[in-house]
């Protein structure tokens, strides 16, 4: 599923409904890929039924179908090319279900910088590269038992300062996984440190501080680590940032709906068993690189993550 | 369940009936003519008995007054006349009772028949005894003196005549008959005047013989006249039947009293279930008193309830409106800047490429610079000249000027087209909301169409054909902005109801001092329930989540702030069409007021 011939330019395909968009685009980025155009969703459908794609790159307002739903579409068409959407504005719903349904890479604002840009389509391209045989697209309506050994399972940590919150947590993961909990930042990377952890759960921001500022260090140091967010308050630039900065595998919004939670969380463990298995995957899901000094972590914590990745990189 | 107060109201007469005829009955068994009875029993008697007195001492006394016997005789023929007539308690009581009277009448009638007679005769007897003496005094006054035979013979028979009349011997019967007998053989020489009263005084003889035993022999009868014996019988006889009314009467009594007692019982019965129900009635009574205050309280507490809920209905649909206010801003924001932000992208990358593009071109340029310089040069050096050709020839192709040229052509052509596009959006933009210019003014309402319309192009795009059947219109008084907004909100819901490719006519008209926009697409139309509801807070087609309801709600308010209408009409599958009527001008009372509204919406 790679390239077809070693030195082949790898293909991306920009979908818009703008034509100077697509020649702009097509412009900036015909020297090293081999572009392709579609101007609008169904165009673009066409294109991946004929023709690998390593990377797509959707508008999300088109007449016909928003690009959330082609690139859900993609995603089971060809699950192993990177998603992309390129707006210039999309509400919060459509943010969320780029996340949930998408499973985006990377959320980019119109008007966008071309070298970002470039960045970013090499990094796709890079992912691409990447089999994803095995990932199937996660069977979340299905009800099977979660895995047959709970206590060898990774666990799943929340962090939340609400106690009532957290007990909500409990009433409903209790009996799904093996649950830790903590109320801080602090707190939630000394449970890291501890215990074998697979999944954690978040509001968009804890004790003031944004949630993706501990989940980016994270997710850069631990890779397989999958993130999901619970929240009421729910904001269009927190979940950006939380797509392209910490990679959040859902976003649910409150009030927690007990089946909801249950099936994502059980989608999460799958996600980080399979990232597991191949870590390779795990470039699939890189974060944008942000200078760690501009995050609202301390120094102390971030050494603390740092270390933590070389403990476990011995395991 | 009529039937029934009507059954016990007549058991209740019947038992009452049956009681009242019980006690009369009994009244009646009882007392009857008791009283009456009695005291013709003991008239009877009483008149017997005197009448018994008189005829004794009639026996006894010979110079007793016959008027007292007459009278006796006379006042009992009245009593048996009486009784004849029937005109006795006694009669109809009971036919043995009637017998018994019967009887006592018959023997009172024989009596009364012999007493009358006894009477006769004894006056016969008294009179033939009165003049007996006298007779003899005639007899011996005119007998000569020498006739001692028949003087002595007067004067014995006179005496024994006497005697016997009276108090009668054994041997005087015997004496009179042979006085009376030798009497009777006196010689018949005897003077007339001794022959007369001697023919006299011996028939008077004979008539004391003849009634002297029958007055004697009937005398017993009369005392013994068994009328007596008939009173008694009739007594025993009403005695008889009053036994058998008192017995009658005595068991009537067990009766009543039976009959009471299952009164009683039937009344202690009434009375217990009677007890029973006021019981359950009380109970059910106390239960809904209950149940009555629950009720108050429940009320009481779900009125507060409702109250506060009401009051937090009536700030949420405030805020809900400023809400819905904010979403649909939200929405256009979102669509404008989409659209701003489209060209503004394709321009700032064209940018990009097109400084990149200079980047090569201005080398490119060098290239030829320098190789011209080194062309130039006195000391040029061939196969150096040689090399900066081949490099600049080399540079050429890469940099395919005249390639670039077109690009860049093309990018810049692109820029300008974009900076139009966003020029005429903020133009748009401006015009839609009028923030710019005063709150109330005169208003050019086909404008304020064409400015929706811009808005909201994206959400039209190519499927939705606008036709502008637009009419000359005055300027119109009204808040632009908030028309404005009225105008996108229906075209947005127009274009929203047309599934696939459809049409929106526009179409605006001066009706005297009105002006009426119409607004009509091509989609799938609503039902009359829709119809009726639309205007309606909260009411809403979209799915949750989409939309709040208040958009129409909304777009009514502001047309009724400007003293207009709003209409709808539609059918299901063939469009909808609204009609908003708006006023030249703005009242003036309302001016400010409006003002103030629409300031504080």
């Amino acid at each position: 599923m790679s390239h077809d011939t070693p030195n082949a330019k790898p293909r991306v395909l920009f979908v818009d409904d703008e034509q100077r968009i697509l020649t702009s685009l097509k412009m900036l980025c015909r020297r090293d890929y081999d572009v392709r155009i579609a101007h609008g969703g169904e165009a673009a459908l066409e294109v991946l039924r004929n023709a690998p794609v390593d990377v797509i790159v959707s508008d999300q307002r088109m007449p016909g179908m928003t690009g959330i739903e082609l690139l859900r579409q993609a995603r089971e068409l060809q699950p192993r090319a990177m998603r992309l959407l390129l707006t210039g504005y999309a509400d919060l719903n459509a943010i969320i279900g780029s996340i949930n349904e998408g499973e985006i890479f990377r959320f980019i604002s119109k008007p966008w910088s071309n070298d970002d840009l470039k960045a970013t389509l090499a990094q796709a391209a890079e992912a691409a590269g990447i089999d994803v045989a095995d990932e199937a697209p996660a069977p979340e309506s299905g009800g099977d038992a979660p895995a047959a050994a709970p206590d060898s399972q990774p666990g799943v940590l929340v962090l939340e300062p609400d106690e009532t919150r957290r007990r909500a947590f409990r009433d409903v993961l209790g009996d799904e996984c093996r649950l830790f909990e903590a109320e801080t930042l602090d707190g939630a990377v000394e449970r890291l440190q501890q215990h074998d952890i697979g999944v954690i759960i978040s509001d968009v921001r804890v004790q003031g501080t944004p949630i993706v500022d501990l989940l980016n260090p994270l997710k850069r140091y631990q890779p397989h680590l999958v993130s999901m967010i619970l929240t009421d308050r729910a904001d269009a630039h927190d979940a950006i940032e939380l797509i392209n900065r910490s990679q959040v595998y859902r976003f649910l919004l409150r009030p927690l709906r007990p089946a909801m939670c249950r099936i994502s969380v059980r989608s999460a463990l799958q996600q980080h068993a399979a990232l597991k298995r191949n870590p390779e995957r795990t470039r699939r899901h890189r974060v944008q690189e942000t200078d760690e000094r501009a995050g609202g972590l301390g120094e102390g914590l971030v050494n603390r993550i740092r270390m933590m990745r070389s403990r476990l990189g011995l395991t | 369940m009529r039937v029934k107060p009507i059954l016990v109201g007549a058991a209740a007469l019947l038992a009452v009936a049956g009681f009242g005829f019980l006690v009369v009955a009994i009244q009646a068994l009882e007392q009857g003519n008791e009283s009456e009875v009695r005291a013709e029993l003991r008239t009877f008697d009483r008149l017997g008995a005197h009448f018994n007195e008189e005829l004794a001492r009639a026996r006894l006394y010979v110079d007793v007054q016959q008027d007292d016997l007459l009278r006796h005789i006379e006042r009992m023929r009245e009593l048996a006349s009486r009784l004849g007539d029937g005109d006795t308690p006694l009669r109809g009581l009971d036919p043995r009772v009637d017998a018994a009277l019967d009887a006592y009448l018959a023997s009172l009638r024989e009596k009364i028949d012999l007493a009358t007679e006894y009477e006769s005769r004894n006056l016969a007897l008294i009179n033939a005894l009165e003049l007996i003496p006298w007779e003899s005094d005639r007899i011996l006054e005119a007998l000569p003196d020498e006739n001692r035979g028949t003087r002595s013979l007067v004067l014995a028979l006179n005496k024994e005549v006497l005697t016997y009349g009276i108090l009668p011997r054994p041997d005087n019967l015997g004496r009179v008959e042979d006085l009376l007998y030798e009497l009777s053989h006196v010689p018949p020489d005897l003077p007339a005047e001794v022959q007369n009263p001697l023919v006299k005084l011996s028939s008077l003889g004979n008539a004391v013989l003849i009634q002297k035993p029958w007055v004697q022999t009937n005398m017993e009868t009369l005392l013994a006249h068994p009328v007596g014996g008939k009173l008694s019988d009739l007594q025993s006889a009403y005695n008889g039947y009053r036994a058998e009314r008192l017995a009658l009467a005595g068991q009537y009594r067990w009766l009543l009293v039976g009959y009471a007692a299952a009164l009683l019982l039937g009344l202690g019965w009434l009375g217990w279930r009677l007890r029973d129900s006021y019981r359950s009635l009380d109970l059910a009574n106390t239960r809904l008193h209950e149940a009555n205050r629950d009720l108050e309280e429940k009320v009481a507490e779900r009125t507060r309830h409702l109250e506060d809920t009401l009051a937090e209905l009536k700030t949420s649909q405030t805020q809900l409106i400023q809400s819905e206010k904010m979403a649909s801003l939200g929405q256009m924001v979102a669509g404008v800047s989409h659209e701003i932000n489209t060209p503004l992208g394709y321009v700032r990358s064209n940018n990009d490429i097109v400084a990149e593009s200079l980047d090569e071109l201005d080398a490119l340029l060098r290239s030829y610079r320098d190789t011209l310089a080194m062309l130039n040069r006195p000391d040029a050096d061939l196969d150096e000249a040689a090399r900066a050709m081949q490099e600049l020839e080399t540079l050429q192709r890469e940099v395919d000027p005249d390639g670039v040229w077109d690009e860049l052509r093309q990018l810049l052509a692109d820029n300008r087209h974009g900076l139009a596009q966003i020029s005429e959006l903020v133009g748009d933009l401006k015009d839609f909301s009028r923030l710019d210019r005063s709150r109330t003014e005169y208003t050019d309402l086909n404008a304020g169409l064409d400015a929706a319309l811009k808005i909201c192009r994206n959400v039209l795009k190519d499927r939705i054909e606008v036709v502008r059947r637009y009419g000359e219109l005055p300027q119109v008084e009204c808040a632009p902005s908030q028309i404005n907004q009225v105008f996108l909100n229906l075209i947005t819901n127009a274009a929203q109801a047309i599934e696939g490719e459809g049409r929106i006519v526009l179409t605006t008209r001066r009706d005297g001092d009105r002006v009426v926009v119409r607004i009509r697409d091509t989609g799938s139309g609503m039902d009359e329930e829709t119809r009726s509801r639309i205007f309606d807070p909260f009411y809403t087609t979209k799915p949750v989540g989409e939309g709040t309801g208040l958009g129409l709600a909304i777009c009514y308010r502001i047309v009724n702030e400007h003293d207009g209408r709003i209409v709808v009409a539609s059918a299901p599958g063939k469009g909808t069409e609204f009609a908003i009527v708006l006023p030249l001008r703005q009242p003036d009372e309302r001016d400010s007021a409006a003002a103030a509204a629409t300031a504080e919406a």
